[in-house]
């Protein structure tokens, strides 16, 4: 498998595997390992899968034959090299996150999900991206299911479904272009028939593409408080890694990705739960990188993968801190929350890094990767997409930067009083918040590892100062709705979205007919199913002590029966010979 | 839910009225101070054939952000008479409202 590996990997520290491997087989070995090394394994696979993944290079490549087909199993390059690094980091960061857990369910597929991730950004065909890919929703399913409520169960099902039909579609369009073209290899693609149209819905399915979005909104919530920051990194950044792989440049996606910017924010101002707060906030951060992907220059796309890395690290930060304060109080409704800064105040100034990164703020990482996606859209003359980016910028800020710290850590005193999130959940906030506050500082590390060269200049007086304005008139308007008494406030409610329709409308619509045909089914089934147990219960008599053919004969008797018997077979045979 | 007395008694920065009314002098002020430099700033356009003139005009990244904001807010306002339910809509009849959802997940 790994003969096609560069010399300069097979002289370093150890021969590299596949990438997939350390963390696949970690999560085996977690299965199997005694409670005391269970955190030792969850933690030491990410990380000797980080230093085996930095062996590898652009160009490295691996294939597998099976029953005569050659899977590329391994595809190394600039692009699934920088994706690869990212969920080795963030699955390190989630799995330090994740150490108090006591629960194998939720370490062992913590580990398989992230393999499966690394896995899919480096299949080079598209049979190996479907194993990858199906793998992910299989796996990454406990993570809500893990909470063990009747909602997450019910919540992790449609999750599943929708996954998997993901999955599906993948495969069918990966065998009809099959048939098409002649080739399985993953590369970019035309949007030009049923087979690239299939496999771009199965990416925007796990891209939350609008109308199809609502199994995160649904599902990351009901997540347990370390199963969503895993959720949060790896599902949807896979698909946006796929769709960069496979249709950079389709127009379509521009604006795609410029309704996910914008739509989710008017849900994130009125959503009660802080975690589908977040949740709406990523499909509106996707949307970004959906836009630059559209674009396809090579700034776009420079922007797409690098503000695909900063949002892994700053919107797990912000789901981390989130997930503290939902283990330390039980609640993440905005409603019950507040004050909590007094005795959470690590937890709440970790969050605020979050806020300022995903918010964009100079110096913090969002800043330095979100502004190449807008200046690739206004160097394109794209007007309407920019003005909605830029409104979906000011958006931003205003639910997540704001409002997530605001609801959560101070506004009103909720009388709550929890202790400070434990010490390895602040260990890895920390260092994610670390990690924010480098990039945003020290752009060119992250600029270097991007596909394309980077000539681009995110601290110049103009831009820093159009940023800044745009966001301080932000808080301005939050901080006059809320003087003013406009701001809407937290109530407990469900907010009625795209998956109405699924879970309200359609069991409406059909519930009558299909009732009607419920029934009518167990009529007929209950009709052969009484006529079979009737038939039985005739032969059983038939064959009982005082049935016909139990009870006693005698001999006359059955001396006839014989005789007409072989007088029938004679006359038969006779019949038969004449014939 | 833990409630320990600690903190309790305290008072913290933002349970002084005067700290949070100087944090509200304090952004208004910023907004005074980040609007006038644009007239100081010499502004790059990132359209570079002009597709937009607007971008270029004074305070136009201050006003946008204000009203993209209150514009979010009031249309997220209209949203909720639209779309705001019950927090049971979608609980099955008769299931009671979960247990771990009401108190912390056991300490590490």
């Amino acid at each position: 498998m790994i003969e096609a590996l560069s010399i300069e990997a097979l002289s370093s520290l150890f021969p590299p595997v596949h990438p997939a491997l350390p963390l696949l087989v970690g999560g085996l070995l977690a299965a199997v390992a005694r409670g005391r090394l269970l955190p030792v394994v969850a933690v030491a696979a990410p990380a000797f899968g980080l230093l085996n993944a930095v062996q590898l290079s652009a160009g490295d490549g691996a294939t597998w034959t099976l029953a005569g087909y050659q899977l590329e199993i391994l595809r190394a390059d600039k692009l699934s090299l920088l994706f690869g690094y990212l969920f080795h980091l963030a699955a390190l960061l989630a799995a330090i996150y994740s150490l108090h857990v006591r629960d194998r369910v939720q370490q062992v597929t913590g580990l398989l999900y992230a393999g499966s991730a690394i896995g899919a950004v480096f299949a080079g065909d598209l049979v190996v991206l479907f194993v990858f890919w199906e793998l992910l929703a299989v796996t990454s399913v406990f993570q809500i299911w893990a909470r063990r409520t009747p909602e997450s169960l019910r919540a992790g099902q449609r999750y599943l479904l929708v996954h998997v039909s993901s999955g599906l579609l993948l495969m069918a369009g990966a065998t009809l272009r099959l048939h098409e073209t002649g080739s399985l290899r993953f590369e970019r693609m035309e949007l030009d028939g049923v087979a690239s149209l299939l496999i771009l819905v199965a990416f925007g399915i796990k891209c939350a593409f609008p109308l199809v979005h609502t199994w995160l909104t649904d599902a990351y919530p009901e997540g347990t408080v370390t199963g969503s920051v895993f959720l949060a990194t790896f599902s949807t950044k896979t698909a946006v890694y796929a769709l960069a792989r496979g249709f950079a440049g389709t127009e379509q996606l521009i604006w795609i990705g410029a309704i996910m910017t914008a739509f989710p924010i008017f849900y994130a101002v009125i959503e009660n739960d802080l975690r589908r707060v977040l949740s709406y906030s990523l499909i509106n951060q996707l949307g970004f990188m959906v836009v630059g992907v559209g674009i396809g220059t090579e700034l776009a796309l420079n922007g797409t993968v690098s503000h695909a890395f900063a949002h892994v690290l700053y919107k797990g930060l912000l789901f981390m801190s989130m997930g503290a304060v939902l283990l330390r109080t039980g609640r993440i409704e905005g409603s019950e929350l507040g004050g909590l800064y007094k005795t959470m105040p690590w937890t709440a100034a970790f969050c605020m890094i979050g806020a300022a990164s995903i918010s964009a703020f100079p110096l913090f990482s969002g800043f330095v990767s979100k502004s190449m996606i807008l200046s690739a859209a206004a160097h394109e003359g794209q007007v309407v997409v920019w003005l909605t980016l830029l409104f979906a910028s000011a958006g931003v800020f205003h639910h997540s930067g704001i409002k997530i710290p605001f609801f959560a850590f101070y506004a009103h005193d909720s009388g709550l009083r929890p202790k400070e999130a434990p010490p390895n959940m602040l260990i890895a906030m920390g260092a994610s918040a670390a990690l924010c506050i480098a990039i945003g500082c020290l752009p060119a590390a992250l600029y270097r590892l991007l596909p394309y060269e980077v000539l681009y200049q995110p601290y110049t007086a103009s831009h820093v100062l159009e940023q800044v304005q745009l966001l301080f008139f932000s808080a301005l308007a939050f901080t006059w709705l809320n003087l003013a008494g406009i701001y809407p406030p937290e109530l407990r409610s469900v907010n009625l979205d795209a998956d109405w329709v699924p879970r309200r409308l359609v069991p409406a619509a059909l519930g009558p007919p299909l009732r009607g045909l419920a029934a009518a089914w167990r009529i007929a089934i209950g009709g052969v199913r009484s006529g079979i147990e009737a038939l039985v219960r005739r032969a059983k008599w038939m064959h009982s002590p005082t049935g016909r053919f139990g009870e006693p004969w005698q001999a006359g008797e059955t001396a006839f029966w014989a005789a007409l018997l072989f007088a029938a077979l004679v006359l038969f045979a006779f019949w038969e010979r004449g014939a | 839910m833990s409630r320990p007395s600690a903190g309790r008694g305290k008072r913290h920065v933002w349970d002084d009225p005067q700290n949070v009314r100087r944090l509200i002098v304090f952004v208004f002020a910023a907004c005074a101070v980040v609007a006038l430099l644009d007239l100081a700033v010499h502004r790059h356009s990132p359209f570079e054939h002009g597709e937009l003139a607007l971008e270029g005009t004074w305070f136009f990244y201050a006003w946008y952000g204000f009203v993209s904001c209150v514009g979010l807010v009031l249309a997220a306002k209209l949203l909720r008479r639209l779309v705001m339910r019950e927090p049971e809509y979608y609980r099955p009849p008769g299931e009671e409202p979960e247990a771990a959802e009401r108190s912390p997940e056991g300490d590490p």
